[in-house]
């Protein structure tokens, strides 16, 4: 049913059952939110949306209130903005206010707030907040003094990623975001995807930062640093940046970081071929073992850390085969370089990831206790890098990564949303099983993005169900959905820890109004590159199998493979 | 009793509650007074034993009089009992020879005991123990002994919901329904169908006791008419309003009464699962509850197909675990579903989406309590109580500067003058009145010039107040209004739930701003002094955002007692602010201290203990207080044997 | 695990959510307060996130994550407590037991407890030590009071 109500003297159709807000953003008005999400139901915390209907004694807030039939609203009235002015300045009261030497210092959505409602002072005095921050975990940086109990990381941990690693404590004035018993992140159960981070209003929740630790090395003759570039990262920084596909945007990023004092720099997407390729044996060997369970991907860290909290049963599914942040690592430090010279090494990875920060601290990720990477820059932190290096991306004169391993095909960039990888797996089997130049192979995904992210291939003789899910929820469900129903038809499924895979990264550049847009955009800029590389299939990559042929002892080894471990933690 | 266990059950359940003719056969009324206690053959000692009555030292009475009947071996009957209200009689004994009318000792102390025993079971009374006998047309009375309902406290009082307190075995389900109760259930599920309830309720314009004031009937049909396979009933009964516990008395005094108001309003909206929510420190309620709801669970009042009636209603006592927020139904239903007790947003409304996303109603105890009475009375005769525009009667926890104090009921009307002078007997101490607290939750104050208000929703709300939680504290001149404005800002910063920023921020930055004002002068530097100023401008601006966009009525109603106490005691408040006084003398750090030089013998007691080395002079020479070192903490002044110093 | 825990648990067959809240009840009942390891075995039992729990445990008062003191003291902090001078009480409290409230003493005799109201306001101010209550105290009789329940300690240690 749909009827009319007033908003602002202006007259609005709506629908019965429709919230305030959702009519307003509709109709272009802007309404402030802290602690709204789109898609989870409303909270009514922060009562930033406070808009005055007639008739009502109080303010209410849009975020929960349905539409009523007659209803007329005034959403900027001088007692409306001055509740939230007020609202705001109560939040600051004791906000520890070191602006200028904060992460999110001109991306803050209270800097925002303050500045739109004309904040000119600090109207309330109180003390400020001291918490003890917390740098225990290898990922995530809290500093709770600036976080404004929104809510946001608490529900996403939750709802989104089922882990509950962090809850509201204590109660009133003494309410904290914190882990059980106040112990830190690293005893509890987070799972490093960093999508709180994504989530923050503030600079409560931030990754914690390799930049100075590189630079300190960078700065070290007595170091080499190899810089070694995700394919996603590529994509990420294309899209950021505005550089066009045809641009070549990682030899423009290469050339970035040599003048930043990178070494030597590779490409990933030569270990995310090799990735492809292991991971498609490993299904042809369970293939013909008749393994009735699925194949689990295993690039993902914060899946995998997921699983080896929360569901430990399904570890012998998920893939032996390394990341590819891990095989370049290994790659770099023991095979392009003699073993004597690892130490000297000091790898960096390029990625979209916070987990990969994590991932590289491995115990599993190093060999003779030296890690196979030392340090992770983010997409968010490379971007600064080149900010306070003043280096624009579009004046550099592209250079490329250095051989034997610049070669590379599809692979990489599909492994960079979700979807793309199970693809790349299925053509590689395809390769595998029907030997060179595989004709009429079609991997068609449905059109609707909402019906099952499922594909049915015909490989040879047999039929093949690949499938993919993103997100620790939805791939919790599917997992579940397909050992209830005992089925038997999906071979290979492709586990992302983020919603949309790494487009939709924990180490992406924060922008919560229109992530998903983002994520979308990083995706086409993905499949935009995708396009250039002359191989589609990853095994096809001419430089990996030389560089195989000629490691073949090292190939052969397990060297290229992991393992994974039940872990006990707070959860 | 002569008659055994079964037997009782039998009679009382087919005889009294399945027969809808039972007034009319007055044999039955005679077997009823046996059961209930009126008509004994033994002798009867009736120990109140409450948690007031506790705290006053009656377990240690009961105790002795368990002794004393054990080593004389006697035959006599010792209960432990519910309570009148009168908390200045504790402990308070009842004692019922056979044929005597039933007579009450007040203060009787463990160490009594055995004195007072040998006289009152050998007929003959302890005079100074005596407060008054209970009225009888069967027994004989005690001569020269005042009336129960005649007492001072007592006569301003209309006891309708109280009736049962202090008077019954509490936990006994028999006598509950030898004095007529589980009848107006019984009656109810065999005669009306639970519309017809509601509109009942909804006719007798009972009003909820909360602090909304509600017309409970049209709550009730607001969950009876929305469609689930589920609804659910809360009596909340968390009172965690500090000074207020008629609820509690309630559930110790009559726990049945509550048993059969929930049984009532769950079958009227449909509900087959009930909870009574109360707080886990009331662990003698919840005892009570649990035991009357066994026994009644065994007469078979609760439970499946009750009476043949096809009704199934469970009732569960769910212990809360400290937090005043509890109090808002929403913020309830989460704690009983086992969450932090945030609040939720409201609409929809818990009588839509309550507990488990289900229709729930959630009433206080009080307003409950009242339905029994109404289904068995009729709605007219529960509008015959009261006034105009409020209907039935209103319990009080009656405290503070009173000479009589303890749990009243008073008819909705009654005026709060009348209160404080006749059923509180008057200011104790020789202090004179300055106001009365209204609970907490409304942070309201009746002033001298408010007296007369009576209790009344519509006059208090034209008066700016509440009847807020029941608490009815008075306070006399010696009591800071501003202390009691900082006191009752604390609370609402520590019970704040922390979820909306008005509420959590708000509370703390006011607090600062009330502490700021009683903060020592000299330890203020000129930043500070204007941060106070600032602070008072800006209290009404913050007040009116947290009322104006707080989640909850917590929130909401945190500001009052600050605004009202500017609206009513301006003066006081101008003399910490501007002249940096307190003119009642509590609020320390407003304090200073003096040495009369002309009482001073330089003892050097008090320059030993001063812990901050703010009083210099020489022994045998007048010392002096140093006020800028001094930090008001009385060392001195206690010190000083001459009553040399002086506080100002 | 714990026979005493366990015996509590299977008061619980149902393993409900709502569960929760009368369980740490029963727990802290038994024990006297909520160690991280019961803790950690109510969210395996129940099937919650401990960091969950921890977040319900912390928000009501009612709940401890240490132990009591032998004498554990309840100060009442209602509005008639506060009108007759708790807040002094309070102070001579703090100042004879050298513990803020919610703190145990060193030698773990005692522990200290403000409590919103007990509903003994008549009798105000008061304080509830296990469970005897000590009624219209003044900044004298705290003394006294303690002294005496150092005696008893004293005589208990003696025996």
């Amino acid at each position: 049913m749909s009827f009319e109500i007033n908003i602002n003297n202006t007259q609005v159709e709506v629908h019965e059952g429709e919230t305030l807000l959702n009519v307003m953003r509709k109709n272009g008005i802007k309404i402030p939110t802290l602690c709204y999400m789109a898609g989870f139901t409303p909270s009514g915390a922060c009562r930033l949306c406070v808009v005055e209907v007639e008739g009502k004694r109080d303010l209410i807030t849009s975020c929960t209130y349905p539409v009523e039939e007659g209803m007329v609203v005034k959403t900027n009235s001088s007692r409306v903005i001055k509740a939230r002015k007020s609202l705001v300045e109560m939040l600051l009261a004791n906000h520890p206010d070191d602006c200028l030497y904060c992460e999110r210092n001109g991306n803050c959505e209270l800097q925002w707030l303050a500045e739109e409602l004309n904040v000119k002072e600090r109207k309330y005095f109180s003390r400020k907040n001291t918490d003890k921050r917390d740098h225990s975990s290898p990922s995530v940086y809290r500093d709770p003094a600036k976080c404004i109990l929104c809510n946001r990381c608490v529900r996403v941990c939750e709802e989104v990623q089922l882990v509950t690693a962090i809850e509201f404590v204590y109660r009133g004035n003494k309410t904290k975001v914190n882990s059980a018993f106040n112990k830190g992140l690293n005893v509890s159960s987070c799972i490093n995807c960093g999508q709180c981070i994504m989530v923050c209003p503030t600079g409560a929740l931030v990754d914690i930062s390799h930049i100075e630790r590189v630079q300190a090395i960078l700065d070290n003759p007595g170091k080499e640093t190899v810089a070694m570039l995700s394919p996603a990262f590529v994509a990420s920084i294309a899209e950021q940046a505005g550089i066009k596909n045809t641009d070549n945007p990682a030899g423009l990023i290469t050339a970035a970081l040599y003048k930043i004092g990178f070494k030597k720099v590779y490409d990933m997407s030569v270990a995310s071929d090799l990735n492809i390729v292991l991971e498609a044996s490993i299904l042809k060997e369970r293939m013909e073992k008749n393994h009735s369970t699925p194949l689990l991907s295993s690039c993902c860290p914060a899946w995998i850390k997921y699983a080896e909290e929360f569901t430990p049963d399904i570890l012998p599914d998920i893939s032996e085969a390394k990341s590819p942040q891990q095989l370049m690592g290994r790659i770099v430090k023991y095979h392009l370089h003699k073993e004597t010279e690892s130490d000297k090494l000091y790898t960096v990875g390029f990625m979209p990831c916070v987990a990969n920060k994590y991932e590289a601290s491995r115990e599993e990720n190093t060999l003779k206790g030296i890690s196979e990477t030392d340090a992770v820059i983010t997409v968010r932190e490379f971007l600064r890098m080149l900010r306070s290096s003043g280096i624009s991306l579009s004046r550099m004169e592209a250079e490329n990564p250095l051989p034997p391993l610049e070669n590379n095909s599809r692979a990489g960039f599909q492994m960079a949303y979700s979807g793309g990888k199970a693809e790349a797996v299925a053509m590689q089997l395809n390769l595998l099983l029907n030997g060179k130049n595989p004709s009429g192979f079609k991997f068609i995904p449905p059109k609707n993005p909402g019906s099952k992210r499922e594909v049915k291939v015909k490989i040879g003789k047999h039929e093949f169900g690949f499938a993919w899910v993103s997100g620790i929820m939805e791939a919790q469900n599917y997992l579940d959905q397909l050992k209830h129903d005992q089925r038997t038809d999906i071979h290979y499924v492709e586990v992302m820890a983020c919603a949309g895979g790494c487009v939709g990264g924990g180490g992406q550049p924060v922008s919560y109004f229109n992530a998903r847009e983002k994520a979308k955009l990083r995706k086409k800029t993905s499949q935009e590159l995708e396009k250039l590389p002359a191989n589609t299939i990853a095994g096809q990559n001419n430089d990996l199998a030389t560089y195989l042929s000629a490691n073949e002892k090292n190939a052969g080894s397990k060297s290229f493979h992991t393992n994974f471990h039940q872990r006990n933690v707070l959860k | 009793m002569n008659n055994d266990h079964s037997q009782v059950k039998k009679f009382l359940t087919d005889k009294i509650l399945r027969n809808r003719d039972r007034d009319k056969d007055p044999d039955l009324m005679r077997q009823l007074s046996q059961i209930s206690g009126e008509r004994i053959s033994e002798p009867m000692i009736y120990v109140g034993t409450t948690s007031c009555a506790l705290a006053a030292g009656a377990k240690k009475t009961f105790k002795a009089i368990e002794k004393y009947i054990h080593d004389n071996q006697l035959n006599v009957r010792l209960i432990e009992g519910g309570c009148t209200g009168n908390c200045k009689a504790e402990p308070l004994v009842d004692v019922q020879l056979p044929g005597k009318a039933r007579i009450s000792f007040h203060n009787v102390l463990h160490e009594m005991v055995p004195d007072f025993l040998d006289e009152i079971l050998n007929n003959s009374l302890p005079e100074k123990m005596v407060l008054a006998q209970y009225h009888s047309d069967i027994h004989q009375l005690w001569e020269g002994v005042p009336f129960v309902h005649e007492l001072p406290f007592n006569t301003g009082q209309t006891k309708i919901l109280t009736a049962n307190c202090g008077v019954t075995d509490p936990v006994s389900v028999a006598q509950y329904i030898a004095r007529g109760g589980y009848q107006a259930f019984a009656d109810t599920i065999a005669k009306y169908t639970p519309a017809d309830v509601c509109d009942i309720v909804e006719k007798s314009e009972l009003a909820g006791r909360g602090g909304g004031a509600f017309i409970a009937g049209k709550k009730w049909k607001i969950s009876l008419n929305a469609v689930s396979d589920q609804k659910y009933f809360v009596c909340n009964a968390v009172e965690s309003d500090p000074g207020s516990y008629m609820n509690r008395v309630i559930m110790e005094s009559d726990p049945h009464k509550l048993i059969e108001a929930l049984l009532i309003a769950a079958y009227a909206i449909g509900a087959s699962k009930a909870f009574i929510f109360t707080r886990s420190e009331f662990s003698l309620s919840i005892k009570r509850l649990n035991a009357a709801l066994k026994e009644a669970e065994e007469y078979g009042i609760t439970g499946h197909n009750i009476f043949d009636s096809g009704v199934n209603i469970d009732i569960v006592v769910k212990e809360g675990a400290r937090a005043f927020v509890c109090g808002e139904e929403t913020a309830l239903n989460n704690s009983i579903e086992g969450k932090r007790a945030m609040p939720s947003f409201k609409p929809p409304f818990p009588a839509i989406r309550g507990l488990w996303n289900k229709p729930t109603i959630v009433n206080n105890l009080e307003t409950l309590i009242n339905v029994p009475l109404i289904m068995k009375n009729g709605p007219e005769w529960f509008r015959g109580i009261g006034n105009e525009t409020s209907k039935g009667t209103k319990l009080f926890s009656l405290s503070g500067k009173v000479n009589n104090y303890g749990t009243i009921e008073v008819e909705m009307g009654t005026s709060f003058r009348y209160i404080v002078e006749n059923i509180g007997g008057g200011i104790k101490d020789n202090s004179e009145f300055k106001a009365i607290i209204l609970g907490i939750n409304s942070g309201s104050y009746i002033t001298d010039k408010t007296l007369d208000i009576k209790v009344d929703f519509n006059e208090l709300k034209q008066a700016g107040s509440q009847l807020g939680s029941g608490a009815c504290v008075v306070v006399g001149q010696e009591s800071c209004m501003l202390d009691l404005a900082r006191f009752f800002t604390t609370f609402f910063k520590n019970e704040s739930c922390g979820k909306c920023i008005p509420c959590r921020e708000g509370t703390a930055l006011m607090l600062e701003i009330i502490e700021a004002a009683t903060r020592k002068p000299s330890k203020e530097n000129s930043f500070q002094t204007l941060e106070r100023f600032k602070g008072i401008m800006q209290l009404k601006g913050l007040a009116g955002v947290m009322k104006d966009t707080s989640l909850c009525s917590l929130g909401k109603s945190a500001p009052n007692a600050i605004l009202n106490t500017l609206a009513n005691f301006k003066s006081e408040f101008d003399a910490h602010v501007f002249e940096r006084k307190c003119p009642a003398g509590v609020c320390r750090e407003l304090r200073t201290y003096h040495i009369d030089v002309d009482m001073c013998t330089g003892c050097t007691a008090c320059y030993k203990k001063c812990p901050v080395d703010a009083i210099i002079g020489a022994a045998r020479q007048p010392h002096f207080v140093v006020q800028d070192k001094c930090i008001a903490c009385n060392a001195c002044f206690e010190a000083c044997k001459f009553n040399a110093v002086i506080i100002d | 695990m714990d026979k005493q825990l366990l015996s509590i648990f299977e008061m619980f067959p149902n393993r409900q959510r709502d569960d929760l809240i009368p369980m740490l009840h029963k727990i802290q009942d038994q024990f006297g307060f909520l160690s991280e390891d019961f803790i950690i075995e109510v969210g395996s039992y129940l099937d919650i996130s401990v960091n969950k729990i921890f977040g319900v445990a912390t928000f009501y008062d009612n709940f401890r994550f240490g132990p009591r003191g032998k004498y554990h003291i309840r100060l009442c902090h209602g509005t008639a407590c506060h009108v007759a001078g708790a807040t002094t009480i309070l102070a001579e409290l703090e100042k004879q037991l050298k513990i803020k409230s919610g703190e145990t003493d060193k030698s773990g005799l005692f522990s200290l407890e403000v409590v919103s109201c007990i509903g003994a306001c008549g009798l105000a101010p008061l304080i509830e030590i296990n469970d005897e209550y000590h009624t219209s105290l003044s900044v004298e009789s705290v003394k006294i009071i303690l002294d005496q329940y150092r005696e008893n300690h004293n005589n208990d240690y003696d025996e």
